[in-house]
């Protein structure tokens, strides 16, 4: 097992998309019970393409939501909202190679629960 | 002096390996694992004596009544209660504070009463007034923590307040600071109120004597001092118990019942209602008894010089923060700490990698967590039959996820 590898390490060490948007047009900060970390989510979305334009997250998480939510940030820019609610549990899973164990699968889960909060 | 790599023998789970490596068990405060001992009590009850307790007459119900109510005995010895009649047996912990909560402290408190707690209680003492404060209106109040893991004016504080409760924990599940109840009774009881003790974190890891430290209440589970899970006794004193009014209803508890009323048993039958967990409160006794084998004093010493040990390693280790005091003799075997840049749950990982079991997160005192301005942290928490070879394990896995994570 090798949760820890090069990419996944890199995405937890030089986040992509950190940061908060100041006028999203979706935002949700949703905590993991389990640890008490929290990723706060920002999307722009675009009027007109309905596709994600911009999106960014904060949290105080572990190396794995923390690559979770890197990952999953740059992977939705460009999807439209239909496209967004169609992503299961299982695509953010295979990042991590399927090493997670089943505590540590909340952890990288989480930037999509919040994903899907912020949608609701 | 206890030999922990002897006592290790006593326990068959600890002769595994995990991920390739030796298990080094270090999340004893979560829950102990159980000797040899205790799971032939249980699976002897089961293959031989199982039947429900104090209803039938034939053989094997006389035999389950009989074991069950001699680990009462063996309870009330172990923890100095006054008489067995003051030991209930509860689901654990959470259980037996709940009970308090909801027997006493439902007939007792009301608007303008206190209930005064302190900043580092585990949720199981914090919840439960928090719900009843809700419902029936009285205040909480708490006693600080200093930043060295103490209480802070405790005794001053209880003066202040003059509480109808004193409710804290013995020993801290975060911390391990080991709390001076006898203190801390004294100055509650010059003001009149009641103190309730919650010794899940202590009854394994020093001598308990509930009437020399002069509480009105003690709470404990089976499953933090080698007994099995889903068992806890409850002590409160003999007069207060009869005053309480039941908390469950049902079998057990009644002397008679008609269709709109019933009447009820003395203690402890009062607090039992329902099937209880039979062979829980059997393989407890045989807890105890294997506690006693090794002597509680004996198993203070012994961890005493590992906690300081552990200690010692643990602060060499650069970016490493612990939490609690340095005082081994304020201190139980609990070391909460924090490795700069790495996540708590990063570092159990990679501990896990090599063997070696730890608990990451808040360990269910989230607001202790949030006075340290914390969102979670790293706890090695020892036992008896851990050695000092297992601190030296600790430490160069700690360096080894510093390696890969820093």
């Amino acid at each position: 097992m090798d949760i820890y590898r090069e990419e996944i390490l890199d995405h937890a060490k030089n986040p992509r998309n950190w940061g908060k948007l100041l006028h999203p047009t979706f935002r949700a900060k949703f905590p993991n019970p389990l640890c008490g970390d929290v990723v706060d989510l920002t999307l722009k979305v675009s009027d007109k393409t309905k596709q994600v334009e911009e999106a960014k997250f904060e949290t105080n998480g572990c190396v794995v939501s923390v690559a979770a939510s890197s990952l999953l940030t740059e992977n939705i820019i460009g999807k439209t909202l239909e496209e967004l609610n169609k992503i299961q549990d299982e695509e953010v899973l295979g990042w991590f190679g399927g090493d997670l164990t089943s505590s540590r699968r909340e952890c990288a889960l989480l930037p999509l629960r919040a994903l899907k909060e912020a949608l609701s | 002096m206890i030999d922990p790599n002897k006592i290790k023998k006593d326990f068959p789970i600890l002769r595994q390996k995990v991920n390739g490596k030796d298990l080094v068990y270090l999340d004893n405060a979560a829950t102990t694992q159980k000797p040899q001992v205790v799971i032939d009590a249980i699976t002897n009850y089961y293959q031989n004596d199982n039947a429900n307790i104090h209803r039938g007459v034939h053989t094997l119900a006389e035999r389950a009544t009989q074991k069950y109510e001699e680990a009462r005995e063996k309870l009330a010895k172990f923890i100095g209660a006054g008489s067995s009649r003051e030991v209930l047996f509860t689901s654990g912990t959470t259980g037996a504070l709940n009970l308090v909560a909801q027997s006493w402290g439902r007939a007792n408190l009301k608007k303008g009463d206190t209930v005064l707690l302190t900043v580092m209680e585990h949720h199981s003492n914090l919840v439960p007034w928090q719900i009843l404060s809700k419902e029936l209106g009285f205040s909480l109040e708490f006693i600080h923590v200093t930043k060295d893991g103490l209480l802070e004016e405790a005794e001053g504080t209880i003066r202040r307040v003059k509480p109808k409760l004193l409710a804290f924990t013995h020993v801290s599940n975060v911390l391990g600071t080991i709390n001076p109840v006898k203190n801390l009774t004294k100055a509650a009881h010059d003001v009149g109120a009641l103190v309730l003790v919650d010794g899940a974190q202590a009854v394994a890891h020093l001598p308990v004597n509930v009437s020399a430290l002069g509480c009105d209440f003690y709470a404990l589970s089976g499953h933090k001092m080698f007994g099995p899970t889903g068992v806890g006794v409850l002590w409160g004193r003999e007069e207060l118990l009869k005053e309480m009014p039941p908390f469950l209803g049902g079998g057990e508890m009644i002397k008679e019942v008609y269709l709109r009323e019933a009447s009820y048993k003395e203690p402890p039958y009062k607090f039992e209602a329902g099937t209880p967990h039979i062979e829980g409160v059997i393989g407890l006794g045989a807890a105890v008894d294997y506690l006693n084998s090794l002597g509680m004093k004996e198993i203070q010493e012994q961890e005493e010089e590992l906690i300081s040990y552990a200690l010692n390693e643990l602060e060499k280790v650069k970016d490493l923060n612990i939490f609690g005091t340095f005082d081994p003799k304020k201190r139980s075997g609990v070391v909460a700490f924090t490795v700069a840049r790495i996540h708590p749950h990063d570092l159990a990982t990679v501990l896990d990698q090599e063997g070696i079991a730890i608990r990451s997160g808040n360990h269910c005192a989230m607001p202790l967590h949030s006075h340290f301005k914390l969102v979670a942290t790293a706890r090695a928490s020892f036992s008896v039959y851990n050695a000092k070879e297992e601190v030296g394990k600790l430490v160069e896995g700690i360096e080894k996820a510093k390696k890969i994570l820093q």
